[in-house]
């Protein structure tokens, strides 16, 4: 089984228990036959609440992503595991969330997390709604504090974070914890 | 190595298309938040950890450990072994000390029912808004924490007559460049003998989220006074110099225009809990039935005593008072219950007033301040009985 398909999976960074073996036959079946059509299964993202799940990429054609080369019938395996999981993750319980929440999308979405998630992670800067002036005073303090934002970046990131975190946006909506395993 | 368990360990919830179509589902409203120990937490933070009780769960007087709210300001100690951990008294004492834990479980313990709240719960109830962790209604909870007192480990290293304040340093792990979370109180409540150097917590040691090995306890007031890993106690001439000691946690001398700035040397540190009470049932936007309807809460008043909680189902022209629950305690809250016939049908708003010994009652509006602290505003939810 394709190790870099799996590492490709784990990136997902989601939880699952155990599949269902009934479930686990009929997805098979039908990922061999949808496959079998469309030879690609497409990257895909979908934005649920405020964090984003990245869904998996899994290619058969010619592409960076499959350094080693990989017959279709490797990946094929590899996605009915994944939609085994997935089916059965919807059947069981809801699914755990990325720990790690991510910033929303635009121009200055990779210099603020490389500014601001190397201390904490984005759920702080989603739940925030500040005018443009607070967002200022933040992002100097948080600068002062270590974060690394160049100079002729400040401005462009102020305009972002006011921009996305308002006080005009709807109130941050908060995932609940899940403590199944024990604590150490 | 990755394995076919690794793979179906870490993957659910991918939404998996092939060329376009959905092979499975919708992903579902609500994904949780993977937090050993900690369950059904509104989830704030991931990293550093800053988790919220929600306040269905102030139904229980003592609060369950994997329920109990976790406030960090940094990321927690990554090694912590108890045989290694070591507690530093010193600064202006006469004989410096070097504890274990094997030395501290010597001393007497002492047990303290403390309600702890985190002194920006409520945080995103203020407006304008402020930065911070936007705490609603339940960073607060309540324990039964146990450990020597403070006053006996002080005793034991003698404080000079110099000694007016005491430190605490705990093992936080401090990123970038951000100023080390070291606070201080004064001297007097570090002798008053219900302050601890917990070690327990609802009879268990306590939890890594809470403090392992040991942590400060000062009952009555903000959270942050009770300073977790505690790694370093230092007797101090002066209050402590440093950004959670100023600017961070203050609250401004006299009342400010909301979304005024306030100069540091107009305000004073955080000390006790106001008095507060928070509906717990039924929740904001429930509908119900007509008929009898138990409304239930907390309220609790740092160092002073719950006198009288009140209840108005007519946006307060009139008021009623709750009973309060038999348990108690002296930094404890009380539960309370008020039960209420939901006569005709209709949109209503519950509120909630306490009031404490000393005569302090729940404003109808918070006393705005810059940093959003000490929210206490009378309590309200919006219910639909039909």
């Amino acid at each position: 089984m394709s190790r870099n398909v799996f590492r490709r999976v784990l990136k997902a960074g989601y939880t699952v228990k155990k599949a269902s073996s009934t479930v686990a036959k009929r997805t098979m079946e039908k990922v061999g036959r949808t496959l079998a059509k469309l030879g690609t299964v497409e990257k895909a993202e979908n934005t649920v609440e405020e964090r984003r799940f990245s869904a998996v990429s899994i290619v058969t054609e010619d592409t960076g992503f499959s350094p080693g080369g990989r017959s279709l019938h490797q990946t094929l395996a590899a996605t009915a595991l994944l939609a085994i999981a997935t089916v059965s993750a919807q059947a069981q319980k809801p699914p755990s969330a990325s720990p790690n929440a991510d910033l929303p999308s635009g121009a200055m979405q990779a210099k603020a997390t490389t500014a601001c998630t190397e201390c904490h992670e984005a759920r702080i800067i989603l739940q925030q709604r500040l005018s443009k002036a607070a967002w200022t005073k933040e992002v100097d303090k948080m600068t002062k504090w270590g974060a690394l934002v160049d100079a002729a970046d400040r401005d462009a990131l102020i305009d972002y974070l006011s921009a996305n975190f308002s006080p005009d946006k709807p109130a941050y909506q908060p995932q609940r914890s899940s403590g199944e395993k024990a604590a150490k | 190595m990755n394995s076919r368990r690794d793979f179906l360990k870490h993957m659910t919830g991918a939404a998996v298309l092939a060329g376009g179509v959905p092979l499975t589902w919708a992903l579902p409203q609500a994904a949780t938040v993977e937090v050993p120990g900690e369950d059904g937490l509104l989830v704030r933070s991931f990293r550093f950890v800053d988790l919220e009780t929600p306040v269905e769960y102030f139904n229980t007087w003592l609060t369950p450990t994997p329920h109990f709210f976790v406030r960090n300001h940094m990321h927690e100690p990554s090694e912590l072994d108890a045989k290694d951990w070591r507690l530093s008294v010193g600064g202006e004492v006469e004989k410096p000390l070097t504890l274990s834990l094997a030395d501290i479980s010597k001393v007497e313990t002492h047990s303290v029912v403390n309600t702890l709240e985190c002194a920006g719960n409520g945080r995103s109830l203020h407006r304008p808004q402020v930065p911070g962790v936007q705490w609603g209604k339940g960073a607060v909870s309540t324990a039964r924490f146990s450990g020597p007192r403070l006053h006996d480990i002080l005793q034991r290293a003698g404080v000079k007559p110099t000694g007016k304040h005491v430190m605490f340093r705990g093992l936080d792990e401090v990123p970038g460049k951000v100023p080390p979370f070291i606070r201080s109180i004064p001297i007097e409540k570090a002798l008053d003998t219900d302050t601890l150097v917990a070690t327990h917590m609802n009879g268990s040691p306590l939890t890594k989220h809470h403090g392992f090995p040991a942590r400060a306890l000062v009952p009555g007031w903000i959270g942050a006074a009770s300073c977790k890993w505690l790694t370093e106690i230092k007797v101090l001439e002066n209050e402590f110099v440093g950004n959670f000691m100023s600017p961070g946690y203050r609250f401004p001398n006299q009342p400010v225009q909301a979304g005024e700035a306030v100069k540091p040397e107009d305000t004073h540190p955080l000390t006790a809990l106001t008095v507060k009470s928070v509906i717990s049932a039924p929740s904001d936007g429930a509908s119900l039935k007509k008929g009898k309807v138990t409304v239930h809460g907390a309220a609790w008043a740092g160092e002073a005593d719950i006198a009288k909680v009140e209840i108005s189902t007519d946006n307060g022209a009139t008021w009623n008072a709750t009973r309060l629950a038999h348990d108690q305690a002296r930094y404890a809250w009380r539960l309370w219950s008020y039960d209420w016939k939901a006569g005709s049908s209709g949109d209503y708003t519950i509120l909630s007033r306490a009031t404490d010994n000393r005569g302090r009652t729940q404003p109808s509006t918070a006393v705005w301040n810059p940093s959003g602290y000490l929210y206490n505003a009378i309590d309200q939810v919006n219910i639909h009985v039909s």
